[in-house]
This record gives C-alpha cells, sequence and structure tokens, in this order.
C-alpha cells in the first residue's frame, strides 16, 4: 500500500470560524474530535519523558539493589546435576525435551518467527481471523511454555 | 481498540533528528496510558544497557579463562561494580520484557497492518535480536551455567542443515571450555547493540512517518 503522505493523512474535522466577542477573537470550546488534533510544544513530551524515565530507572535501580544477580560457579569446577537455560530460552528447553532438537530448537521457532513476520501481509489479504488466530497462538504459547519452565524450574 | 492514526506536521527545517523530535506533538499522543509507552521504556533499558555496559567494559576480560575471575572482581573488588552489573542485569530483562509486551500491544491496537508492515518486521527482528543479547550476556558470565547454555546454543544451531556448522563457528567459537569466547563478546559489545541502535532509529522514523496509533 503505497499511498502517498497526503492521502495517509487523516481528514480533520471542518473548523468552526472564530466569533468575536468582547472585542476580541475567540474559539469555541474544542470538539473532542478537534482536541484530538490539538498540539502542544516539544519541550512538553520532553518533561513527560524525563519523568516517567526517573519513575522507570528508579525502578530497575530498586530491582538492582534488593536482587542482584548471582553468578554461578566457575565452569572449571565439577558440572553439577541439572542445568537450566536463561529464562528467556525457558520456552525453548521445554520444547526441547518433548522434540528432536532439530523440531523443538530450530523449525517450532523459527515457524513462530515467520508467522509474526506473516501476519501484515495476511491483513493485505483481510485475512483477520488467521493474522488472529496465529498472533494470539504465539504469543499464548510463549506465555504458556514460560509458565511451564518456571514451574519445573 | 483501533485508535486514530496521526501523521506529523511538516515544518520548515526538516530533517532526520526533527523529524523524529518534531517542534510541535500531538496532545493526545503523549497522553499518559494505561499501555504504559512500552515502546519508550524499552529503548530507556536499552540506555541503560548501554551506559552500564561501557562502564562494565573497562573491567571485563573475555575469555575462557578469564572471564568469571573478571565477574567476581567486579562484583568483590571494584566500586560501584556489583550494582553497575546488577543494573545492567535487570536493564537487560526488563527490555526482553518490554518489548515482548509492545508487541502485544502493536497487535492489539491493529497497529501491524498496513501501512506499517515494515515496522512490524523492524519490531520482530528487534524482539528476535534483543532475545539474543540477552542470550549473549548470559554467556560472558563464564560460569557453569553459561557454559552449558553455550554448548547447547551452540549444537541447536549446527543443527541447521548446510550453513549450521559454519554459523556456529562464527557466532560462537570454540564454546568447549566456556561460553565467554572472544565472538560472543564482540558480538555482545559491537555487533548486535550496532544492529539494534540502527533498527530502533528506523523503527522511529517509521513510526513518525506512519502515524502514531494510540494508545501508545
Amino acid at each position: 500500500m503505497n499511498k502517498s503522505p497526503a492521502a495517509r493523512k487523516p481528514e480533520l474535522p471542518p473548523v468552526t470560524p472564530s466569533t468575536r466577542q468582547n472585542g476580541a477573537l475567540t474559539q469555541p470550546t474544542a470538539q473532542p474530535e478537534q482536541a484530538r488534533h490539538e498540539k502542544v510544544p516539544l519541550a512538553e513530551l520532553a518533561s513527560r519523558e524525563w519523568v516517567t524515565g526517573l519513575i522507570a530507572g528508579n525502578f530497575i535501580l530498586a530491582l538492582a539493589l534488593w536482587l542482584p544477580p548471582a553468578l554461578g560457579y566457575s565452569s572449571n569446577a565439577p558440572t553439577p546435576g541439572g542445568t537450566y537455560a536463561p529464562w528467556v530460552f525457558g520456552p525453548v528447553q521445554v520444547l526441547l525435551r518433548w522434540m528432536s532438537p532439530l523440531l523443538g530448537g530450530v523449525l517450532v521457532p523459527v515457524l513462530g518467527l515467520f508467522s509474526l513476520v506473516s501476519l501484515p501481509y495476511l491483513a493485505r489479504k483481510q485475512a483477520w481471523r488467521l493474522a488472529g488466530f496465529l498472533f494470539w497462538a504465539f504469543y499464548l504459547a510463549v506465555i504458556v511454555l514460560m509458565a511451564y519452565f518456571f514451574v519445573g524450574h | 481498540m483501533a485508535g486514530a492514526s496521526l501523521t506529523p506536521e511538516v515544518h520548515p527545517r526538516r530533517n532526520f533528528w526533527t523529524h523524529l523530535r518534531p517542534y510541535r506533538v500531538y496532545a493526545s499522543a503523549i497522553r499518559f496510558s494505561h499501555t504504559l509507552c512500552l515502546g519508550g521504556l524499552s529503548f530507556l533499558a536499552f540506555l541503560i544497557l548501554v551506559v552500564t555496559g561501557v562502564l562494565l567494559l573497562f573491567q571485563y576480560l573475555p575469555g575462557v579463562d578469564r572471564a568469571f575471575a573478571a565477574v567476581t572482581a567486579i562484583d568483590s573488588v571494584f566500586p560501584f561494580g556489583r550494582l553497575f552489573r546488577a543494573l545492567h542485569f535487570w536493564a537487560g530483562q526488563i527490555m526482553v520484557l518490554t518489548v515482548f509486551l509492545h508487541m502485544g500491544r502493536v497487535f492489539y491496537t491493529g497497529s501491524y497492518r498496513p501501512p506499517r508492515e515494515m515496522n512490524w518486521i523492524i519490531g520482530v527482528g528487534l524482539l528476535v535480536l534483543t532475545v539474543v543479547l540477552d542470550f549473549t550476556g548470559y554467556l560472558l558470565r563464564g560460569d557453569q551455567e553459561a557454559l552449558a547454555a553455550a554448548t547447547i546454543g551452540a549444537n541447536l544451531m549446527r543443527e541447521i542443515p548446510g550453513v549450521g556448522s559454519a554459523l556456529a563457528s562464527i557466532f560462537f567459537g570454540d564454546v568447549s571450555g566456556g561460553g565467554a569466547t572472544l565472538p560472543v563478546y564482540i558480538w555482545h559489545i559491537v555487533g548486535l547493540p550496532m544492529i539494534i541502535g540502527l533498527l530502533i532509529g528506523l523503527h522511529f522514523w517509521r513510526v513518525r512517518k506512519d502515524g502514531i496509533r494510540r494508545p501508545l
């Protein structure tokens, strides 16, 4: 869909003409649709970014102070009985318990990513249900496998 | 569910920076909402990762024998070393989490649909690279778990028919003694952050170009 920027621009509501009141030009109260297109200076955005950044930064700092990451044993030490993948690879580790390395470690994750990449093209063909099914199947599978991984951990 | 599409206004001095940071922005686009602007939070986590990562670079040494000793020294000897490593660790976990949740929000609001398909694909790429960045950071600890993870990761990569062994050598190097090899180190501190940084810039540029879709 190579639309020109002008074609993509939303249609603005008709502008209500200014009215003269008490010797000055006044604008009538903004309607909700007009309020959606109201603009503010960049400083407003920057100040909100700073506030959000400070809150989120303090949250990460609190995690770092209260829950510092542990370090295991040296790789020269005797191998322990069982090892666990980092949590981000928990779903893959669960799949590897049930499937062959090629299937659970390569093909299924690659197919999952391929389904994500295909979503805009399904949307272009207006296959909304298939797109929704593929995405939520992927998303929920990751969450369920992650939960399974943590329970097993 | 579906929000309105808003395009940036054209102003006279237009360049890449003013495109990303226009002089005036839509008031509705900067309103705090229940979706927490997760893309922005993941970018903040990336910035924290870069800053703390650069500080850790001054003390860290890659190598099968040296990595674990270097991380132990960072934790126990160097001033604030443990704090910087903990910040680096948690920023990495938060980044993975927020990128994943951000993807859910983008799909939920229909922002993956045309004309935003290219940005969706860039976002999927960023998700994959973020997970790989987290994985390489895990390997650089140089402990037993990193060794096990590197061995599994390299063996899985070798399962790819044809090019698997070559890819494993390029990405992991020789992981028989540990995960903190020189290739993993280079990918973690140079290759992946550079690619992620470029893709983030492109991602933000496309967000402005295609118009913001609320809630953020």
